[in-house]
Parts: C-alpha cells; structure tokens; sequence
C-alpha cells in the first residue's frame, strides 16, 4: 500500500472523505521522509512544521465540523518566490535572505480559501534565473532520479519535492521552462498556464511580460485542480484576464477521446543534437495518439529559431528593471555605507550571485543609449512574428505535441560555467513564454533510468484540451507509476 | 550577419545597474557576454522593417479599478524587514552634504 507522501491530492481527498485518514496524519508522513530523505535531496529551504501543524488540525477540525472545500487539510510545497505572509521569501538569494513577507500572494489567498496548508519553502535558481537549481545562494538541490544530476530550473525545488514523495503537490514559476523543464527532469507534470490565467500578485517578479504560475504535481488531474483553484480575475495584477476558471479537473475527465484531434508536430522542435532517446520516446508518444485516432499534422513554426536570442534579450531587459527594487533600503541585506551610491553598489554586489548580475548587466546594456533599437526594439518585432507562427499553426491543429528540453536531466556542473550553453536549455519552451501560450510537461519516457518530458502546446486559455490530452495519455500509460529510488 | 566581435563596455554599464563588480568578474563576464552577443547577433538575418510597431506584442488596455482605500501592510512589518529603522523611520545613508 501507498504510503500517504507518496499518494495524489485526489487519492488523499478520497480517503480524507472516507475518514481513513486525517491532514495530520498527511504531513507527519511528510516530516518524517523529509527527515530522512531530504539531506539528499535538497528541496526544502524552510518548513514552518509548527504552523503546519496547526493549519493541519484547524483543516481536520473544519472537516469534523462538516466543511468541505476542494483542497482541505492538503499540503502545498511553494517555490521560495511566492510570498506567504509571515514566511520567509529569499528567491535562494542572499540579499532576501532575512525577508518576511508581510502579505499573502493571491495564489496563496486562493489556495487557503480552498483549504490548503502551505508546505515549506523549496529551492530555486536565485530570482528564477537558471535551468539547473545549480544558481541558488542558499541551498542545493538534486534529481531524486539521480542525484548526481540536476533537477532542472528554475523551480527545480519544486520539481525535485513532488518527484521525491517529499511533498504531495507544489507551485512553481514558469518564465522561459521553468516549470516544463525541471518538471520533465524529474519525471512529474508541470503546467504552465496561458499569460494571464494566473494572478502574479505576490510573485516575485523576473520577467513581467512572461512570468506565470503554475502548479507541479504527480498527476494530470492534480494539475488541474491547482489550476482551478489558482486561476482568476485580481484586482492587484490587471494582466489577469476575466475569462471564465473551468472547472478543468471534471471536464478532462469527459470525452476521454483523442478521435480527430489534430496533433501537430514542429519540425523545428527536433533539433540537431538533440537524444536520440528523447526523440524516440516522444515519436512513440506521438505514435500512441496516432493509435488511438488522433490526427498528426506536420507544422513548421519557422522563427522559433531566434526564441533564444529574442528571450534573453526580453526577459533580461525586464530584469534588470524589476531587480532595480534590491538596494538594500527599505529591505534586504544592506551594505551600509556613508555615502548612498556606494552603499547601493556594494549591497547589489554583495547580495546579488553570478548568473543575477550577468543577467543584469545584459539587460541594462540592451537597454542602454543607443542600443535600445538594436536589441530591446528588435527582440519585441520578433516576438510578434514567433507568436504569429502560433496562431497560424493553431488554424491548421488543436495542439502541438514536442519534447520539454533536447536532454535528459545532465549531471551537475555540466553548465555552469557556460552561460550560452545553460541558456540554450531552454530552446524549446521559451517561445510558449514569447507567444503567451500554455503548455503541459507530461513524463514519456525513461532513458538511463532518467525522465523524458512530453509537451503539449495550447492555443491560449484552452487549457482544458491540454490537460484533457495529458490525461487521456497519463491513463493509457505507464509512466507515472515509476518512482525513483533514493 | 555581423560576425564582428561585441564591444560591450562591462564597466560602464555596471554603473547604470548600480553594480560593483570585481576586476575577476568583468574580465569573465566581458568575454560571456560578448559570446552571448554575438548569439543573440542572428537576428540581423531577419528583415523586421515590414513589421509596424503595432504588431508588435499587443498590450491590452489599461484595466483601471475604482481606488478604494484598503487596509495596507503594517509598520510592523516595514520594521522588521528594515535593515536599519530608528525612530519610527527607516535609516539610509545620507544624501546631501
């Protein structure tokens, strides 16, 4: 039998509802392998376990009291960059290292108001920046497939909780992969909603044009349940749209047929160099749906080439924006100094890693005087024809279906020191950030005993089909029941 | 395509973001930067000059709401999150002479 750390939210709801169980006996369970197990691991930077205690008995007490909301008494592992009030919130650097959020994400606002218990804080890429969790000031993380090797980035504390059974479900932030990739490192289902489904309230922010939340989890419909409940109109973030939340977790479970779908495939999206694994087990995914009845369409998405060169253009220049706010005044870690432009400069050196003031530094030179028409104005004309490529594809298909990332989860300091090589990770997810649509990471495949990703593209706010085909592959295969052992 | 090397002036710009780097730290991240560059130097293949700015990324429109006086966060908090909080103000070194 499952141990419960090791089991879904659905298949904890149930036997919360049957009374088998209660939400403490969920997070002893967890406690007690991340006692064990999480020296190996790495994924928590903090657990508040006397908080969450009592969250926990005040959502059993609620469930004796007859209240029932969709996601009582379950615990939530969050990415150190989500504010939740009265936690810490470092983004694994050193300048937050002794912030407290003073308030609560509205993610998190939506997530309490269901009921959840928020569940320790897990390790990052400082600021989000990085595809490997190797750029974290404050802890370090591996694949619990292998530990030896990374579990992927950003949110690689997230990925590497859930894969882990040290956490039963997690939120992470996606702004070029990083809830798609680390998700496929690992071996569990990330998705990343369409620009504006999700409030960023409350998220620290990189990349504001690109920056979304979404959930981590170990299975499809766990993945949309967190994604019903987090979804929605706010008042404190404009972007989000007032398009109506479904209620996806019931609807991917109507209409369990791929018959006539349209999946198409990118050729762009098989790249030179990519493994040769990697495209097997994704031309047998593609192969099953074709089984099942699906459609396959050949597409071409012609400009994803330059997604690169135009993300890190983008996403740098906006960093360097809203990472103008850490200068060690109003809070942080300061470098006090008599005269303030030094005491600002060496508070940013001191507080800020490697990969954060490169970043930096390049954002604020394709910003710079007489540079800005070269770089800035160029990568936006080019994210307008990256996202036309999507809405021609999705004229002629419902979906598009490719691999996560070229590799396998690599080892540890394979990248590091090469920034381009690390930034190149991320070639195949960071076009869905530039065209703002969504995407799902599904397991596929195993090579080396290590996970390969399936990404399923969607046409924006049609998340529902995403995840409804995610399901419908989730159930005719095996590869969610393979755990790894560490 | 320009296949010219990228002069990016690290130093110079390291003061526009308000950065102190070391001189080990300039060295390395001129020559990153410039291999970034000349990456990113692909897009001069492309012929942008039919692309308007208006398709460029559509912004939706501003979506104002009423400005309803709400609860804020306490002092409490912007005290404890200060590095350096005297007499009911936050501490910063000085700025005029």
């Amino acid at each position: 039998m499952k141990q419960l750390n090791q089991c879904s939210i659905f298949e904890l709801i149930t036997q919360l509802n049957n009374k088998e169980i209660t939400s403490l006996d969920i997070i002893n369970s967890l406690f007690s392998i991340i006692d064990k197990k999480d020296d190996l691991i790495g994924a928590y930077l903090t657990l508040d376990r006397k908080q969450i205690e009592k969250d926990a008995l005040d959502a059993d007490k609620k469930r004796d009291n007859g209240i029932n909301l969709p996601l009582l008494g379950i615990p939530i592992s969050i990415k150190d960059l989500i504010s939740v009030k009265d936690q810490p919130c470092t983004c694994s650097s050193k300048i937050l290292k002794n912030y407290i959020s003073p308030y609560d994400a509205t993610v998190v606002t939506k997530l309490k108001d269901a009921g959840a218990i928020m569940f320790g804080r897990v390790n990052m890429d400082e600021f989000a920046m990085g595809s490997s969790t190797e750029n974290a000031a404050l802890g370090s993380t591996s694949n619990p497939w292998n530990l030896n090797h990374v579990p992927g980035g950003s949110s690689g504390g997230s990925a590497a909780s859930v894969a882990g059974d040290l956490a039963i479900a997690s939120l992470g932030s996606d702004t070029g992969g990083s809830i798609r990739q680390p998700a496929s490192f690992c071996g569990c289902v990330g998705l990343k909603p369409t620009y504006g489904r999700v409030s960023r309230h409350g998220l620290t922010a990189f990349a504001s044009s690109l920056d979304q939340i979404g959930p981590i989890t170990k299975t499809v419909e766990d993945a949309a349940l967190l994604l019903e409940v987090i979804s929605g109109h706010d008042d404190f973030d404009s972007t989000v749209s007032k398009n109506k939340v479904l209620d996806y977790s019931n609807l991917i479970n109507q209409n369990n047929s791929v018959e006539g779908l349209k999946i198409g495939i990118p050729k762009e999206y098989f790249i030179d160099g990519m493994d040769e694994s990697v495209r097997k087990s994704i031309l047998e995914a593609v192969k099953h749906f074709e089984n099942m009845g699906a459609k396959i369409i050949d597409i071409s998405l012609p400009y994803s080439k330059y997604a690169i060169a135009v993300y890190y253009i983008l996403a740098t220049a906006e960093a360097s924006a809203n990472l103008a706010r850490f200068d060690g005044i109003r809070y942080g870690v300061r470098n006090q100094n008599t005269d303030l432009s030094t005491s600002y400069k060496k508070t940013r050196a001191e507080g800020f890693g490697s990969e954060v003031k490169r970043r930096i530094i390049l954002g604020t030179y394709v910003l710079s005087s007489g540079y800005y028409d070269a770089y800035y104005k160029k990568a936006q004309k080019v994210r307008a024809l990256i996202k036309k490529d999507f809405s021609k594809a999705f004229d002629v298909c419902d979906v598009i279906i490719s691999p996560v990332s070229p590799t396998t989860a690599y080892p540890k300091g394979e990248k590091i020191n090469d920034p381009l090589k690390m930034y190149l990770d991320d070639i195949l997810t960071t076009s869905v950030n530039l065209a703002g649509n969504c995407a799902i990471s599904i397991p596929c495949g195993f090579n080396n005993n290590l996970p390969v990703g399936l990404q399923i593209i969607g046409d924006h706010f049609n998340e529902e089909l995403i995840l409804k085909i995610a399901n419908i592959y989730e159930k005719s295969t095996e590869f969610k029941d393979k755990k790894p052992t560490f | 395509m320009n296949k010219n090397k990228q002069n990016i002036n690290v130093d110079h710009i390291s003061q526009l973001a308000a950065i102190e780097l070391s001189e080990e730290e300039k060295k390395m991240f001129q020559s990153q930067l410039e291999n970034v560059l000349l990456y990113i130097d692909q897009l001069n293949e492309l012929d942008i000059s039919e692309i308007s700015d208006i398709d460029e990324i559509k912004l939706s429109l501003n979506d104002l709401r009423k400005d309803d006086i709400k609860e804020s966060i306490s002092q409490e908090y912007v005290k404890n999150n200060a590095p350096l909080f005297n007499d009911n103000h936050i501490s910063v070194p000085k700025i005029l002479e």
